[in-house]
């Protein structure tokens, strides 16, 4: 069986090779996209956080 | 701010044939680090026309700018304050613009301009700088969510 340190640094990997990818497919679609949907993800997050300070 | 709308901004700055080039963290988006941010981050040409079509737009947008104790509200004072060639936070009611100059690290309007790649939104062509002076101007910045940002352009170039 696996050590759990093992297990933890091979989870580890696995994340960040999973980040490195989706941040690769990211990077091949176009600008127009990535805008639109970074602007969409700040919109929720400034309403959450709007809302919050309002609470 | 009412509600944000940071592509409503960016489709007025056009509208109003601003001259402008899209940097920090919605660039970074559209560079593909998809992550918020708080604010929208451009380099104004600085011409009088060019000043003055910004502070119109912003006022239009419900601008104010906080300088000192002064609440900045009318397009002459908001273009007075961006004449100064200092960085300007803008708080409109469709979100933050901040017109980035007069910082170390960040290159003139032109050589931006020269470099920046086209983006569409909401049907507006906008100017995006090129990934190379994003990394360049986070570089300069060096805050730790700026060296993290360069750590994601670099993962993403492979």
């Amino acid at each position: 069986m696996e050590r759990p340190d093992k297990a933890i640094q091979s989870a580890s990997a696995d994340a960040e090779a999973l980040r490195v990818q989706r941040l690769r497919e990211d990077a091949q679609r176009s600008l127009s996209e990535n805008l639109s949907e970074g602007i969409a993800l700040s919109h929720k997050l400034l309403r959450f956080t709007g809302a919050a300070l309002k609470n | 701010m009412s509600e944000p709308a940071f592509d409503e901004l960016l489709r007025r700055l056009t509208k109003a044939e601003v001259e402008f080039v899209v940097v920090g963290g919605l660039a970074l988006n559209a560079w593909g680090i998809v992550r918020g941010t708080k604010d929208v981050d451009v380099v104004i040409a600085t011409d009088p026309d060019n000043i003055k079509r910004v502070a119109e737009v912003a006022v239009d947008a419900g601008g104010r700018v906080q300088q000192g104790e002064a609440l900045l509200g009318t397009p002459f004072s908001i273009a007075a304050a961006l004449a100064g060639g200092e960085q300007v936070a803008i708080e409109t009611d469709l979100g933050r613009l901040d017109v980035v100059q007069g910082l170390d690290g960040v290159p003139s309007f032109e050589d931006l301009r020269s470099r920046a790649i086209e983006a569409e939104i909401l049907g507006s062509k906008v100017w995006i700088c090129s990934r190379e002076d994003l990394r360049a101007m986070k570089q300069a910045a060096g805050r730790t969510r700026d060296l993290a940002d360069i750590e994601d352009l670099d993962a993403s170039d492979g």
